[in-house]
């Protein structure tokens, strides 16, 4: 049974390996016959998938295949980071809406930053009116200073 | 131009075990699993698998080759395999670079103590 299941491995091994090497393995296989036939079994499984993964350039698709997972993995981390990230905004605008202290301090503030906003316009206003009025006092005597 | 022999070392476990199974005389595959164990004391088992995946490279890299079958009581189904002269020079290579690997592991074995770190 063990002996029909080895040469069936030796069949699953590629075409030119088999022809070549086939023989050999089976009788290697039964000269070692006395010996547990398990280690026999095991070898020849990882020899099926390295002659296949060697020769049918099958290696290059798995490490294609493994960059793939990679890039996979890393997308999938960074959108949960975001999604993550996304949820603590949430949380933190859903507690900014819970707490009316909040907004009330929010609104003191703005009152006090528009009435900033009104002493600074009207001591710009009251700045430009002067520099006005100075100019226009001195306007005549450059006239006449001119005329001489 | 790269030296042909050093572009071929270090050898893989099987590789060594395998070239200085047959360096001494041809051997069959079943000789050389055998000769394998011995060599390693048992520690080392080479599955056919194995075996013949690493034949398959040395024979193409000239470092063995098949040689015509010895008795005509033989088990027609064996083949035997030599080391040639490259592969001799390989395997000399191979073994220099160990002895040095283990001359240099030996020294600082016995010029560093037990837990000093320098």
């Amino acid at each position: 049974m063990t002996r029909f299941f080895y040469r069936f491995l030796i069949w699953m091994h590629p075409r030119a390996f088999r022809e070549r090497f086939g023989d050999e393995m089976l009788c290697a296989f039964d000269e070692a016959s006395g010996a547990s036939a398990a280690p026999f079994l095991i070898d020849g499984l990882v020899s099926v998938a390295r002659q296949w993964m060697l020769r049918s350039g099958l290696w290059r698709f798995s490490i294609g295949a493994a960059a793939t997972a990679l890039v996979i993995v890393g997308y999938a981390h960074s959108e949960a980071n975001w999604q993550r990230k996304q949820l603590n905004a949430q949380e933190l605008l859903e507690a900014r809406n819970a707490h009316p202290l909040d907004k009330a301090e929010f609104n003191r503030e703005a009152a006090q930053a528009v009435a900033m906003l009104a002493r600074y316009r009207a001591a710009d206003k009251k700045k430009s009116d002067s520099s006005r009025g100075t100019s226009a006092a001195r306007g005549p005597a450059n006239q006449s200073s001119n005329q001489n | 131009m790269k030296d042909p022999v050093a572009s071929l070392l270090p050898l893989s476990p099987a590789a060594l075990h395998i070239l200085t199974a047959v360096a001494g005389e041809e051997r069959h595959g079943y000789g050389i699993m055998q000769e394998v164990f011995r060599q390693s004391e048992g520690r080392y088992k080479l599955g056919p698998g194995t075996l013949y995946d690493n034949i398959e490279k040395l024979i193409a890299r000239g470092l063995i080759r098949e040689v015509a079958r010895r008795a005509a009581d033989d088990d027609p189904r064996r083949r035997y395999y030599q080391l040639t002269s490259f592969g001799r020079r390989v395997l000399a290579a191979e073994v220099a670079r160990l002895g040095s690997v283990l001359r240099q592991a030996k020294m600082s074995l016995a010029t560093s103590e037990p837990g000093k770190i320098s």
